[in-house]
């Protein structure tokens, strides 16, 4: 957005709670404009690793670098101002309406004593329209569906207008068309994009690298097609897979099937 | 996607009240605002010439122009003196307590997350009234020499750290365990302060029983500088703030990612609620529901955003209160009932109306 880009860098990141490592060294980096997907299996750790980037839990070792900065450097204004997040679905007891949540966004460029702006309220116009959201402008958030709501999250970090944007399983609850939709969308920000996927083939389609985690360690980054190997699909998600191509796009998609024999201790009943 | 040019001024705005689509917009909000003040000052010369001696309101206001801006001249002076020195001081106190306790309730909600909160469900205002009576019944020595209003602060204060401990889990404070633990811990500053009046000299009883009921009878001039200083600078405080009262009111993930150092903020929080509810129930005693309902009759009005509801709160908690004295005095004329009598009356049917509909939503939401 006009801005000159900043890439992210996390330096042997750990992080333990009660003792308990949940990172154990992650390093990773998201060049300027790059959108980098983090696949892992569930408890592998990717909300902690993200968590870390926008302050919301502080490595125990370990740098984070926005540009030339160190995140933990910052004030937690300052970081706002750099980095948006779209986290796990909210909830709220208060009423707040839509376009109130994504004018929330606004929020870390404002001094005590700004007040709301034309430019703020256009900002907000043109997040709402991004995600497809205008005509619930006045809706009550709290009585959105779940897929509804997720999109005026990405409304309020869009209006965030930052340069880094976070985003924690962004196309859960959304119906098929809106994920698709949503990280077209985010591709085409061009901002430095870090987002935690569960759907491998989302990720292969709209990422440019991906960064695996397993057990809070990186497994490794590099492009999909590159690192999602019939091994690595086989030790860290446990499936079998193989890279299709499609006869009308040309492009690739991963098919996946749960293994006839396990590789594992399977402890589920037949 | 939309291409968003930054300098097209052309690009359509999202009008200020589509932000804001609540019963009021902009123009309800200041014309609300402006009746009220028309309340307050009304209920001001009204609530000065209610009681046991009948004052004409015409003489009420050539008292109040001449004694505090100069203007006309003087009067009688038995009326003055009942009118400047004994009912005026009693009459704004009324309306510094109710503002107060709306004020603080509004902090407390956005707090932990909840518009049931309030500064008696929560356990501060219990906590305070606890530092109060066993400086009432002990004495000053006994606590260090300190007065009423500080010892109402040092308990509003720990009641305030210990709900927060208690509530702590893993995934940080989960509102409703935040309500849990203040009211028990509520209930358990409650029975330490039966143990108080318990073992309190009878003569001494009757004094702090009325004034645990609420009432703000007796004030003079040099009572009400502290609480009334306290009210406006922590409002006008929360206020500048209200950009994180609102990112807080949606949760902590939700407020760091909105940029606000959320430990920080929250303890500066406790510590303006603490000041706050100190300040007020040193001198008023326990007047519940005041906090609770206020809050929640302006979030229907103009809706959750704290820039509107903390204002409107401090007029409505005003005008609120300022009326309640007014009825306190006249009902049972010539002897006075207690606030509390009154806003438990008004409140608790508010509070079980507000449990069943947000019991409701839950349900079919
Ligand atoms: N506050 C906490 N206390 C204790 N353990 C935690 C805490 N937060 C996370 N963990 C543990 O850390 C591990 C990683 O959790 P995390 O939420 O980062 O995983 P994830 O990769 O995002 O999983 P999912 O795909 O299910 O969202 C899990 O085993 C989780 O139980
Ligand atoms: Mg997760």
């Amino acid at each position: 957005m006009g801005a000159p880009h900043i890439g992210l860098r996390g330096e042997e990141i750990h992080v333990a709670i009660d003792d308990t490592a949940i990172l154990a060294g992650c390093s990773f980096d998201v060049v300027p404009g790059e959108v980098l997907g983090l696949i892992g299996p569930n408890g592998s750790g990717k909300s902690t690793l993200l968590r870390t980037v926008y302050r919301a839990i502080r490595p125990t070792t370990g740098a984070m670098w926005i540009g030339e900065d160190d995140v933990w450097n910052m004030t937690a204004r300052q970081s706002a101002q750099r980095t948006a997040v779209v986290t796990q679905s909210a909830s709220t007891d208060f009423q707040f309406s839509v376009a109130e949540m994504v004018l929330m966004g606004r929020g870390p460029h404002k001094g005590l004593l700004d007040r709301d702006t034309a430019h703020d309220r256009r900002v907000v116009a043109w997040a709402l329209r991004a995600v497809d959201m205008t005509t619930f402008r006045s809706r009550v958030f709290a009585t959105l569906s779940g897929g509804e709501k997720q999109r005026v999250l990405v409304a309020r970090a869009l209006a965030q207008e930052s340069q880094v944007l976070v985003l924690d399983e962004p196309t859960n609850h959304l119906d098929a068309h809106a994920q698709l939709d949503l990280l077209e969308l985010v591709r085409s920000l061009g901002l430095t994009t870090v987002v935690a996927l569960h759907d491998l083939n989302l990720a292969a389609t709209y990422c440019h690298r991906v960064c695996l985690l397993d057990r809070g360690r990186v497994v490794g980054i590099a492009p999909p097609r590159t690192l999602l190997t019939r091994e690595v699909l086989r030790d860290v998600f446990r499936v079998d897979g193989e890279w299709l191509t499609s006869p009308t796009t040309g492009r690739d998609h991963l098919a996946l099937t749960r293994p006839a024999t396990s590789t594992t201790t399977d402890t589920e009943k037949p | 996607m939309t291409e968003f040019d930054h300098d097209d001024t052309t690009w359509p705005e999202v009008g200020a009240d589509e932000v804001s689509p609540h019963l009021l917009g902009t123009w309800g909000f200041r014309v609300l605002a402006a009746a009220l003040l028309a309340v307050i000052l009304a209920s001001i010369v009204v609530g000065i010439g209610a009681g046991a001696a009948d004052i004409p309101v015409s003489t009420t206001i050539d008292v109040l122009l001449y004694r505090a801006f100069g203007i006309g001249s003087a009067a009688d002076p038995v009326a003055t003196q009942i009118i400047w020195d004994l009912r005026t001081p009693r009459v704004l106190m009324a309306l510094a307590v109710g503002a107060g306790l709306s004020v603080a309730g509004c902090a407390l909600q956005a707090m932990v997350r909840n518009p049931l909160a309030d500064p008696y469900v929560m356990g501060t205002a219990e906590g305070a009234t606890l530092g109060a009576v066993a400086v009432i019944v002990l004495g000053p020595a006994a606590l260090g020499g300190i007065g009423v209003s500080m010892a109402a602060f040092v308990g509003a204060m720990a009641s305030m750290l210990s709900v927060f401990a208690l509530a702590r889990s893993r995934s940080g404070y989960a509102p409703g365990r935040l309500i849990l633990s203040g009211v028990a811990l509520g209930y358990l500053f409650s029975a330490v302060t039966g143990i108080l009046q318990f073992v309190s000299d009878p003569r001494e009883l009757r004094g702090v029983l009325f004034w645990l009921l609420g009432s703000v009878a007796g004030t003079q001039w040099n009572d009400l500088g502290l609480p009334a200083f306290v009210v406006v600078a922590s409002t006008a405080w929360l206020v500048l703030l209200s950009r994180r009262l609102n990112a807080l009111a949606l949760g902590e993930e939700s407020a760091v990612a909105l940029g606000v150092d959320v430990q920080r903020f929250r303890i500066q929080l406790m510590v303006v609620t603490s000041v706050l509810v100190g300040a007020v129930v040193a001198v008023s005693g326990s007047i519940g529901f005041v906090g609770l309902m206020v809050p929640h009759a302006a979030r229907m009005l103009v809706g959750p955003d704290h820039r509107r509801v903390l204002p409107l709160s401090l007029l409505l908690g005003a005008a609120f209160l300022g009326s309640v004295d007014i009825l306190a005095r006249v009902v049972a004329a010539p002897s006075e009932l207690p606030l509390g009598i009154f806003t438990a009356a008004a409140g608790a049917p508010f509070f079980i109306w507000l449990l069943r509909r947000s019991q409701r939503q839950v349900e079919f939401g």
